[in-house]
Parts: structure tokens; C-alpha cells; sequence
């Protein structure tokens, strides 16, 4: 039995700490899936926080042959989905790339070299096609497939396909627009 | 190599790779940088390549934080997916696996024993539980008003005498005979009906005021008699008791079964 069958079925009883278990290994995987889809970090940490307890509420649905993670983001991007829709006027992009940009900085000043560029790839993203964002956050955060992230969204897996690649391809171009210049003798040091 | 080849390389070195921790093998592949370095449309591609790599060698490590623990779990039990006892459960989170158990209360409190899925329905619906217990309190506040308002009803209008005056207020437990608590019901649905029937009577002869033309042309003589006709009617605004006619109503003669025998002053009991 896999660690997550373990701690669902724990869950499941009702056990409140077994549920603390969970929220501490997910809540961080919900919560980004969120923020990148919403661009808001309030709205973000309710929509989070709705569809946690969505997942708590349906976990006896969960199919304990297939992976945890992306039946979590489904529920997460449905939610997502809807407070889309509910809401009339999204907020700037930036605002939340410079949010998080600001938030690796706190947490890695030893790092300041390299979060430079990382930096940059966020402000990058938060100009992105939400749909281009959101695949992109996907596939090179969350690592999930083309499959899987299809399955999310909703849409083929050529499409996915399609979707990283131009995502790739106007990240590269912003950053270099931004003066932004790949080092390799950085790279082969890492 | 040509362009093309070195385009497919490009995108499916970050497909493969998916670049966690820097750079991917097609970057140092000898004849991928001899065509960039001649190719000046692929030395564009190659350079986006290892900017992109660069980035994501950074940028994946970390999530935003964010602590949501407390409201989820605030939002969980007020939902009713929360256990009363989960808080004695204790938690060993081991290398390989995770184990959470019950603590026994038979044995040490420091013991941990093997934690059972707990599926009955009592346990994990306690929503169902506590609405079928509505219902139930529901139902007998349903059923206690009704009589209730009967009886006053009745006493009301002077129709009821006690059934049984010589006993103590009626409940129905276990210790009573069962015989007694029905005749019980049932006189007290009759005291109900006297005071109903007594009020349509009433409101049918007020009506019959205003009519007594078409009362007369039609023949009906019993039908909306004077409130003062029917039986055990008291006007309390005149003390003739004279006036108070024993001769029954059309409403009372339809529920005369109902009606206590007028000149016994007896209760009819089942």
C-alpha cells in the first residue's frame, strides 16, 4: 500500500491529523496551481483553500490506482475555472510575478546570482497566455505529462504539445528582450 | 545535421529532460553548436535554448509557501469530516512509509495500534445522523402542538368537560394502562371536534343573518342556524340561559357521533 493510500484512508476515518499530513504535503501543489491560474494571491489562497476541503469532501472518489497529484490539480483548476468566471476584472499579471519574484528573493539572498534569471522567468510568465502559463507551470514545476495535464485542462494532448512549446518560445524571446543573456560556463558548473 | 534536426533536438531535450538542474545533453552536443555556430536562424534557437535552461535551472526549486493548514481544517469540521476523536490519534512518520494509529486505550497511552478504517455509517455521516434527529423532533413537536391547540380549542368555546377529571395530567408511559391512554386520544379528538365543529356552526349562522330571504325560499331550516342555537353555546353577552336552544345544528348533526350524549353529560369513551 502506497504512503498515499495510507494517509487518504487515514484521512477518510476522519482523522484530523492524518488530514494535517495531507495539507502539508499538498496544500503547496494546490496553492501554486492556483495562484498561477487566478494571478491573485487572496484570491488564490480561497480558491486553495475551497478546493482543499472539496478534495477532503470527495477523497473516497479518488482512484487509489492512478497518482494523487492530478486528481488534486483537476479539482484545483475547476475551481480555478469557476471563480474565472465569477470574476469581472483580473488583476494584473505583474503584480503577482513581481509578488513572487520578491518572495524568492527573501528566501534565497545567498542565491542572488542565479535568482536573477529566475527572476526574469517570472516576470516573463506573468505576461504568458494564462492557458501557455498554466501548462507551462505544469509540465516544469509540477511534472506532470502531456497526459496528465491534458486531462486537467481538458484539452488534447497535442495541444499541450503546442501550448509548452510557443510558451517556451515567448519566454525565451522576453527574456532576451529584457537583456537577459544565458551564461554557459554557468550552466556547466551547475 | 541540418536545421531541422537541430530544432527537434532542442525541443526534445526540454521535453525529455525537463531541465530541473541545468544543462541538458544537446547543449554540449558537438555537432548541435558546430551548426548553431554556422547556422545564423539556429544560433538564435540555441541561444533562446540555453536561456530557457538557465532559468528553469532556478526557477523550479521552489513553490510559493503558504499555510492554509488551519482553514481547511476549521472549514473541514464544520463540515462534519472531522472525527470528535481525531484528536487522539497520534502520527510516526517513518523513512519509508507513513504510519498513523488509534491510540488504545486498553493499553499504554504511548502505544500505537494499527488504525481501522471506520466504515459505518454512523461514524462517517454524522450529517444523516443529526438530520434524521431533526425529523424526529420535528415529528413529535408536530404532534404535541396539534393536541394541544385542540384541546384549547375546545375549552375554549365551553364544548369540553374533562374527560377525566378525576385523574392526574395523561402520559403516556409504560406504567399506565395502554386501554386508558387510547380512550385518552380519543376523547380528546372529540373535545378537537366539538370546538371545530362549534366555530363552523358559529360562522354559518352569521352568514345566515344576511340571508334569511334565500333562507326561507329555499326551505332550509336547519342549515346555518343562529350560533345561539347550537348546543352548549353560552352568549356571553346575555345571561338568559333560556335563550340557549337544545335544537341541534346541521354541523352537529353530521359529527353527532362525535358528540357526548347531551342530557347524560357523559363522555363518550372507546
Amino acid at each position: 500500500m502506497s504512503e498515499d493510500v495510507q494517509l487518504v484512508q487515514q484521512c477518510l476515518s476522519g482523522d484530523e491529523l492524518s488530514m494535517r499530513a495531507f495539507l502539508s504535503k499538498y496544500q503547496g501543489l494546490v496553492f501554486s496551481i492556483c495562484l498561477r491560474m487566478l494571478g491573485h494571491r487572496e484570491d488564490a489562497e480561497d480558491v486553495a483553500q475551497d478546493a482543499l476541503v472539496r478534495v477532503f469532501r470527495n477523497l473516497e472518489k479518488w482512484d487509489q490506482q492512478r497518482p494523487i497529484k492530478p486528481w488534486l490539480l483537476t479539482i484545483a483548476a475547476n475551481r480555478c475555472r469557476t471563480a474565472l468566471g465569477k470574476r469581472s476584472k483580473l488583476p494584473s499579471q505583474n503584480e503577482l510575478a513581481i509578488d513572487l519574484a520578491s518572495e524568492r528573493r527573501e528566501h534565497s539572498k545567498h542565491e542572488q546570482d542565479q535568482l536573477d534569471i529566475g527572476e526574469e522567468l517570472e516576470l516573463a510568465l506573468g505576461e504568458l497566455r494564462d492557458d501557455y502559463r498554466t501548462c507551462f507551470v505544469m509540465y516544469h514545476q509540477e511534472e506532470l505529462s502531456y497526459q496528465e495535464i491534458g486531462e486537467i485542462l481538458g484539452c488534447p494532448q497535442g495541444t499541450i504539445k503546442t501550448w509548452l512549446h510557443r510558451a517556451r518560445a515567448q519566454l525565451a524571446k522576453r527574456l532576451k528582450e529584457r537583456g537577459v543573456v544565458a551564461d554557459p560556463s554557468a550552466l556547466e558548473t551547475t | 545535421m541540418n536545421c531541422q534536426e537541430v530544432r527537434e533536438q532542442l525541443d526534445a531535450a526540454l521535453d525529455d529532460q525537463r531541465v530541473v538542474s541545468g544543462q541538458t545533453d544537446v547543449a554540449r552536443d558537438a555537432d548541435v553548436v558546430a551548426h548553431a555556430e554556422s547556422c545564423p536562424d539556429c544560433r538564435v534557437l540555441y541561444e533562446e535554448h540555453l536561456l530557457i535552461e538557465s532559468a528553469l535551472a532556478v526557477w523550479t526549486r521552489r513553490r510559493p509557501t503558504v499555510d492554509l493548514t488551519d482553514r481547511v481544517i476549521e472549514a473541514a469540521r464544520q463540515e462534519g469530516l472531522i472525527s470528535s476523536n481525531g484528536s487522539a490519534v497520534a502520527a510516526e512518520v517513518g523513512s519509508t512509509d507513513l504510519r498513523v494509529g488509534q491510540l488504545d486505550s486498553d493499553d499504554s497511552p504511548y502505544v500505537l495500534t494499527a488504525a481501522q478504517p471506520r466504515d459505518d455509517l454512523l461514524y462517517r455521516r454524522p450529517v444523516v445522523v443529526a438530520l434524521a434527529a431533526g425529523v424526529l423532533i420535528l415529528l413529535t413537536s408536530s404532534l404535541a402542538f396539534f393536541h394541544i391547540i385542540g384541546r384549547d380549542m375546545a375549552k375554549k368555546d365551553g364544548q369540553i368537560q374533562e374527560p377525566f377529571p378525576d385523574q392526574q395530567p395523561r402520559l403516556l408511559d409504560g406504567s399506565q394502562d395502554q386501554h386508558a391512554d387510547i380512550s385518552h386520544l380519543v376523547a380528546d379528538a372529540q373535545s378537537a371536534w366539538r370546538g371545530i365543529t362549534s366555530r363552523v356552526s358559529h360562522q354559518a349562522s352569521g352568514f345566515s343573518v344576511f340571508v334569511p330571504d334565500l333562507k326561507n325560499e329555499l326551505g332550509i331550516s336547519d342549515v346555518m342556524e343562529s350560533p345561539e342555537r347550537a348546543p352548549g353555546f353560552v352568549n356571553p353577552d346575555n345571561d338568559d340561559e333560556s335563550q340557549n336552544s337544545t335544537r341541534p345544528s346541521a354541523v352537529e348533526k353530521a359529527f353527532e357521533f362525535l358528540f357526548d350524549d347531551a342530557e347524560s353529560g357523559n363522555t363518550r369513551t372507546i
